[in-house]
């Protein structure tokens, strides 16, 4: 009798472990599913002006300005070039998996992909759409660390479709859910980007980073003997969630504005 | 016609300073002619052999899965039937090429994008590898490692060297990106389409990096030591391999069988061969450009040829039209005395030929120290930087044959109106 006591004990045990770490699994998932609601535009649209400035060591800086609508209920958005005025009139169009970019020097669209660099800055095209960690994310570990004033806790999270961008991101996550800084890594578990986001706005229910710092971990050039990375930094001014026409949402809106 | 010959000959060599000047047109035009052949043979060679790398062999097998994806599954069979038709001699490799257009390599900062990295079977494609232009470095001891071959001008964008690690980002099949490093272990010499964006790995490397299964390549490569197939070996082959595997008709065009993939979505493995001339549609319009210029050039000096000769013979058949009165007095026919003028053309033609020859064989000599890679582009033609180009009696002869039935057609006329000449006309002459 004392025999079964004692195996009835270490199955309680391991079962209460397990439960455990479900529980705790699950809490991160809800968690993940917070974070992305935090900064996902569910009940309408929205909008706001992009600065974009791109440092690239050696050769200077760039300005662009966009114009950004989204539509996160039905994954959409469109891009509209404000500035330089090379750049002027051109965008970009997403609507699902397909996403086009719209030069009107030569009235064509190009498919294109979310996976690659927007404007040829160290931002993705994906950087523009709706959060889904936990559609595309599982969880790998978890951890606690303290970075600059905030209390973070760490998520590791690996990608479980072609979908995500990159096969493996890292989340600085403060207690409010949200996310204060992310590393990108490739599959081998290269550093490929950081992106930092400090500072948030609260646009109706929801967050908007004030402005997103993006460090390339690969792309920079030596100079007086100092590696200088290549740097995006955005800034997201005017937001609003006012509702925009459908019309907005489509291939023929960017082809009548450019013209 | 001995009698002809020989006074033909005795003419030209007695009266050498009268056809020294059209004698050395003549030799010149062979030359320039000749000169334009042989390099336009060499440069297509070089081409012609930096293609077999680029597009994998004289011919390769295409294959074609369920779904449309480019891959060949059945390898040791392919390359049973393979060996079973060609015999030994021919080398067969695996090959894999990742085309993905944000394939980057980054070293210091620095990235480039690369069109395509072939991964190699080093070990079965050593000799092919060996007679890269090879700036630094080679490709010895690459199999089984993380060693990439790079072409010359990525690799000054870079300021990488043999030994370097460099990172080379990729996407795997799946489309997920994945790095790794890589060293340089060869720099090759090579700024033309085929080499300037492409770089080669180790296949087992290669696929490991992209996910791609083991017992699966996306090219079959099927070099010859000496020569090439000839259609009706690739017809037999065809006609054996459709017998063991479902198999496309020879395409004469690589465009024509990516289109027909693409509309036909198989629904089963199939294999197409793929001949190098299929794949060199590629630059077809180069070639047909290069081809075109030649002829145009060659049309060009044969018609100054015939204008020079005809001109040319017409003075000289006036300044002799006392000799050849002289001849037809003492007996000679209108028939003799058109054929001398004919013989006589012929003769010089041949001396111009002969001397544009020797004259052909020093400049080729002379281009071939030449470097010629300081011309934009020009690359592609090249080998080591310089044109491999020599002279054969397959290009001699016949441009030999042309320029004398040039010569021929030319010295009609004048031979027409020495055959007119009348003895009393001819002595009225001077008077």
């Amino acid at each position: 009798m004392y025999r079964n006591t004692k195996q009835f004990s270490v199955l309680a045990i391991i079962f209460l472990c397990v439960f455990s770490l479900c529980a705790a699994e699950s809490d991160i998932k809800a968690r993940l599913t917070h974070i992305d609601a935090l900064i996902t535009f569910s009940e309408g649209d929205f909008s706001a002006e992009y600065t974009i400035v791109q440092e690239k060591p050696g050769q200077g800086t760039s300005v662009s300005k966009a114009a950004v609508f989204r539509r996160d209920v039905s994954d959409t958005y469109l891009i509209l070039m404000l500035e330089p005025t090379d750049d002027k009139g051109k965008g970009y169009f997403k609507s699902g998996d397909s996403l086009w970019f719209y030069d009107p020097a030569d009235r064509r669209f190009i498919f294109t992909s979310a996976k690659e660099q927007f404007r040829n800055s160290n931002a993705r095209n994906s950087d523009f759409s709706r959060s889904s960690f936990a559609k595309d994310y599982r969880i790998i570990s978890t951890s606690r660390e303290q970075l600059g004033k905030f209390d973070c806790t760490v998520i590791d999270l690996s990608a479980t479709n072609n979908d995500a961008t990159f096969p493996r991101t890292r989340l600085w996550v403060t207690g409010d859910d949200l996310i204060r800084k992310m590393e990108d890594y490739s599959l081998s578990g290269q550093l490929m980007r950081t992106v930092a986001t400090p500072t948030y706005q609260k646009v109706g229910n929801h967050y908007v980073p004030v402005g997103i710092l993006i460090v390339d971990a690969l792309r920079g050039k030596t100079i007086g003997g100092k590696f200088l990375n290549e740097k995006t930094q955005i800034t997201i001014a005017m937001p609003s969630l006012a509702h925009q026409p459908d019309s907005l949402y489509s291939k023929a809106y960017l082809e009548k504005v450019s013209r | 016609m001995k009698c002809m010959l020989g006074l033909a000959s005795r003419n030209l060599v007695r009266q050498w300073r009268r056809y020294r000047l059209l004698g050395s047109a003549l030799a010149f035009s062979f030359f320039v002619i000749v000169l334009i052949a042989s390099l336009l043979g060499g440069m297509v060679g070089s081409l012609t052999e930096k293609a077999k790398v680029y597009y994998g062999g004289d011919f390769c097998i295409r294959g074609v899965e369920a779904g449309g994806r480019l891959v060949v599954q059945d390898i040791p069979a392919l390359v049973s039937a393979l060996r079973e038709n060609l015999g030994p001699k021919p080398v067969i490799s695996e090959r894999y090429e990742h085309r993905d257009t944000s394939t980057t390599l980054f070293f210091g900062g620095e990235g480039i994008r690369q069109r395509l990295v072939i991964g190699i079977d080093f070990s079965m494609e050593a000799e092919l590898f060996r007679r890269f232009n090879y700036v630094e470095g080679n490709a010895q001891g690459i199999k089984g490692t993380n060693g990439i071959l790079i072409s010359e001008p990525i690799a000054r964008i870079l300021k990488a060297r043999v030994g370097d690690d460099i990172l080379l980002l990729t996407p795997t099949l799946a489309g997920q990106k994945n790095t790794a490093n890589v060293v340089v272990r060869g720099i090759f010499r090579d700024s033309s389409l085929f080499g300037y964006y492409t770089s080669y790995l180790d296949i087992d490397f290669l696929r490991g990096l992209a996910a791609m299964p083991a017992n699966q390549c996306s090219t079959l490569a099927v070099f010859y030591p000496d020569g090439g197939p000839t259609r009706k070996t690739l017809l037999s082959l065809q006609k054996d391999l459709e017998k063991r595997f479902f198999l496309y008709p020879l395409f004469d065009r690589r465009q024509a069988f990516l289109d027909k993939v693409a509309t036909e979505n198989p629904q089963r493995m199939k294999y197409a061969i793929l001949s190098l001339q299929a794949n060199l549609e590629q630059v077809q319009e180069l070639l047909d450009a290069v081809y075109a210029i030649a002829i145009i050039l060659i049309a060009m000096l044969l018609g100054v040829a015939i204008l020079g000769v005809s001109g040319s013979y017409r003075a000289i058949v006036h300044e002799r039209s006392k000799e050849i009165g002289t001849m037809r007095a003492i007996g000679m026919q209108r028939g003799a005395a058109s054929r001398l003028i004919m013989i006589e053309a012929a003769l010089l033609a041949l001396l111009g030929c002969l001397s544009g020859t020797v004259l052909a064989w020093a400049g080729l000599g002379l281009l071939g120290l030449v470097n010629f890679s300081f011309i934009p582009l020009f690359d592609i033609f090249l080998r080591g930087g310089r044109i491999q180009a020599s002279l054969s009696l397959v290009i001699v002869l016949p441009l030999a044959v042309i320029l004398l039935a040039t010569a021929l057609v030319a010295v009609a006329g004048p031979a027409r109106y020495a055959a007119r000449i009348e003895p009393s006309d001819a002595m009225r002459i001077g008077e």
